[in-house]
């Protein structure tokens, strides 16, 4: 339905608030790799799909959480509209939502994830 | 009546297949084109030639400038200031894509077409360098960066 959806062109726009980045200074190098694909859905209602062996590096925070930017590829969520978007994860290293680095925003996940992830 | 098929066909063919860019290829002007600025980052877009949808074409516009155009089998760069950039191609609704460019940073957008209402809409993608250097590898230059 939502693939049907997009195609005419009724296709929602994502759902996200403005939010306050703060860039890593280095103090802190994370790196995990996804172990399985993972399948979320962003409040826009479009699945997407972290995939396995995909490899997200800690780029600093927002309020909701820890942001992880893809490495050595592109990850992107769509509604109406495609936006670059990075993982927010939160303490307990669940995927809770995702950073719009180019709008500064987030947008939530509508049920959070444990991310099945070894950290490096 | 065979004519009329014939003609029909043609019709239908001309529709189809549009007009694709008819630059130098990427591979004949790669060692010319220079390298990234060292305070700016550089957005290739880039158009597979495929036979679908392309009669399509539309502006691209980056923050609300036009800087190319979106040609079946075509690419072309600008280079940038850092910041956040929103990328936009209109047909019969506008499409958009948000991202961040960072100095040095070299990103890919692809155009590729989907179905509409009334006419097709053009729809723009961030792609990995790898996939896109390999596309980029055989298409076909379509203009010089506009100037700010």
């Amino acid at each position: 339905m939502a693939w049907a959806c997009l195609l005419v062109g009724c296709a929602p726009e994502v759902y996200r608030v403005p939010t306050h980045f703060s860039p890593s200074t280095g103090e802190r190098n994370a790196v995990f790799v996804i172990r399985q694909d993972i399948d979320v859905v962003p409040s826009s209602g479009y699945p997407r799909t972290l995939k396995a062996g995909s490899t997200w590096k800690y780029v600093g925070r927002v309020p909701q959480g820890s942001v992880f930017a893809i490495k050595d590829d592109v990850f992107m969520i769509e509604g109406r509209n495609r936006h670059e978007a990075q993982c927010v994860v939160s303490d307990d290293h669940k995927l809770v939502g995702f950073f719009l680095p180019g709008e500064q925003a987030f947008t939530s996940v509508e049920q959070q994830v444990q991310l099945p992830a070894s950290r490096q | 009546m065979s004519t009329l098929k014939s003609a029909l066909a043609l019709v239908v063919l001309v529709t189809v297949a549009g007009c694709a860019a008819t630059g130098p290829l990427y591979s004949e002007i790669a060692a010319t084109i220079p390298p990234v600025p060292a305070s700016k980052g550089r957005v290739y877009f880039y158009r597979a030639d495929t036979i679908v949808g392309a009669a399509l074409t539309s502006d691209i516009s980056l923050n609300g400038r036009i800087v190319g155009k979106s040609e079946r089998g075509g690419f072309f760069y600008v280079d940038e200031d850092p910041g956040s950039f929103k990328a936009s191609a209109s047909t019969e609704v506008e499409r958009q894509l948000t991202f961040t460019l960072a100095a040095g940073e070299t990103k890919y957008i692809k155009s590729s077409t989907s179905f509409g209402v009334l006419v097709g809409r053009i729809n723009l993608g961030l792609v990995s360098p790898d996939e896109a250097k390999a596309e980029i590898a055989g298409l076909h230059y379509t203009e010089m960066p506009q100037k700010k």
